[in-house]
């Protein structure tokens, strides 16, 4: 009968550079790109710029107003050119407020980041909102 | 040599080259991941020291209203200790055409980071550009046009204009506006009794808010030939509202001095004079605006009209970066930031020596 012994261990090495090698494959398609230098820096950019407008009482009252429109070119100018945004404000009740959208327009291949900033407009009546703005740039 | 032998040799080979292989895989694979923690950490050590310089008002606190102290820690907060508020005179004294200047050294020992190279950019949030289009000549004045554009980054945006026309002792002003394409053609006339080097200033106000200001200025030869670039005859150093001149030449005469804001505008007086030096006071405005200061006269049969914004922007002092290479290893943050309830932009950049070129 003949020796396959040797043959066999051939086989186990074949196996064990299979085994590796799909392993490593999985860690390199696992691994999620590392973006949390810039989401840090967007999420930064976002809400100080949200203080800035709020400093005045502006924003509270261009979201009293339904100044949409305003408001969206207020965005335009102060952020950097290439950052994408949307912008949501929502009511106590957590409903959406602006009927239309408020968008440079966030397109699906980027990195988003969202900033969550309560609000409260200068009036008599006191309106609390919540303001959702939502950053993005190219991955 | 029995063949289970040879086998065993050639099964061991491939472990040790399958081992050998899958370190230099792991280690091809894993470089950027490393790469990108250790940038990380110079990232967030730039936005550290950003906000730093941003929202602390350094030593002395106010080191920028006293023109012959360096600060021995620095910071461009005002005083009023709302979050980005930056101080008037800190912001003027980082411009280079200011005789009250601090230097980039300063600035580094003051922040005590000498393995962080630093850029700081302060400009207003879009810019104003003017061009003179056409211009006719009347028996008694003659009108010029002028092309307005308001713009970030080449996109338009709609503004409320403020224009002013300052030739010798006359000056006017006209209102406009900048429409949803960015652009307003404006017409400024000028009498032709007075002629010289003639300044058309536009103040720009953002429609969206009236904080977000921009402005710039052109100068043109009224009746005269092109004029000589600012700054050819005074140096103009504005600090603690002073205003500091400097004569470039020892013939220079100065004539007449204005105060421009987006509503208002007057002379001021002079209030001290040294050799080679004046002085004027420059009032206290409640106008949430910056300030044009404008000097015109003459040297010998050459008329000038000088002119600098307070606060002196925009304006770029530290380490240049332009080179693609070291640009690709810097980490840039952009913040608002307000001088005198106007909002501005100011970029920072960083690099780490230590991080990138060791």
């Amino acid at each position: 009968m003949p020796n396959n012994r040797g043959q066999m261990r051939i086989v186990e090495a074949f196996l064990s550079i299979l085994l590796l090698f799909s392993a490593l494959t999985m860690t390199t398609l696992i691994s999620p790109a590392s973006n949390s230098g810039k989401d840090n820096d967007l999420t930064t950019m976002g809400m100080q710029l949200l203080i800035s407008m709020d400093n005045d009482g502006q924003l509270g009252r261009l979201v009293d107003e339904g100044n949409w429109t305003t408001l969206a070119d207020a965005l335009n100018t102060l952020l950097p050119v290439g950052v994408s945004y949307n912008f949501t404000v929502y009511n106590e009740n957590l409903q959406p407020v602006n009927n239309v959208s408020i968008s440079n327009g966030i397109m699906p291949n980027q990195n988003v980041v969202s900033i969550q900033y309560p609000c409260a407009s200068a009036t008599l009546q006191g309106s609390y909102y919540l303001l959702r703005l939502q950053l993005a740039t190219a991955r | 040599m029995p063949a289970s032998s040879v086998d065993t040799f050639f099964a061991c080979s491939l472990m040790v080259i399958l081992i050998v292989s899958a370190m230099v895989g792991t280690a091809k694979v894993m470089q950027p991941y490393i790469n990108d923690l250790s940038n990380m950490n110079g990232v967030e050590r730039c936005r550290g020291l950003a906000e730093y310089l941003l929202l602390s008002t350094g030593k002395p606190y106010n080191w920028g209203k006293m023109a012959d102290v360096a600060p021995t820690a620095f910071g461009l907060a005002s005083e009023t200790q709302r979050p980005y508020e930056l101080d008037l005179d800190k912001v003027s004294r980082l411009n280079s055409n200011s005789i009250h200047s601090i230097t980039y050294q300063e600035i580094s020992a003051a922040l005590g980071t000498k393995d962080i190279s630093l850029n700081i950019k302060i400009h207003p949030l879009f810019e104003v550009s003017i061009n003179l289009v056409s211009n006719q000549s009347g028996e008694t004045e003659t009108t010029y046009t002028f092309q307005v554009s308001t713009s970030k980054s080449g996109f338009p945006v709609s503004a409320w204009l403020q224009c002013y026309t300052v030739v010798e002792t006359y000056s006017s002003n006209v209102s406009s506006s900048t429409g949803s394409n960015g652009v307003d053609l404006v017409n400024a006339t000028l009498p032709n009794s007075p002629n010289g080097m003639a300044l058309f200033m536009v103040f720009a106000k953002a429609k969206a808010d009236s904080r977000m200001m921009a402005f710039n200025v052109h100068s043109f030869g009224h009746n005269s030939e092109t004029p000589e670039p600012n700054g050819t005859f005074l140096q103009l150093s504005p600090l603690n509202y002073v205003l500091n001149v400097s004569f470039q030449y020892q013939t220079v005469e100065i004539s007449n001095a204005y105060v421009f804001t987006c509503n208002y505008h007057f002379n001021f007086s002079q209030t001290a004079a040294g050799n080679q030096t004046v002085e004027y006071s420059i009032p206290h405005l409640l106008d949430a605006s910056p300030m044009m200061l404008v000097l015109n006269g003459n040297n010998g049969s050459t008329s000038f009209a000088e002119w600098t914004a307070y606060p002196q922007l925009p304006l770029e002092i530290g380490a240049d970066f332009g080179d693609l290479t070291t640009m690709s290893k810097t980490a840039a943050l952009t913040y608002i930031v307000s001088i005198n309830s106007v909002l501005y932009e100011s970029i920072i950049t960083c690099r780490s020596v230590q991080n990138y070129d060791a």
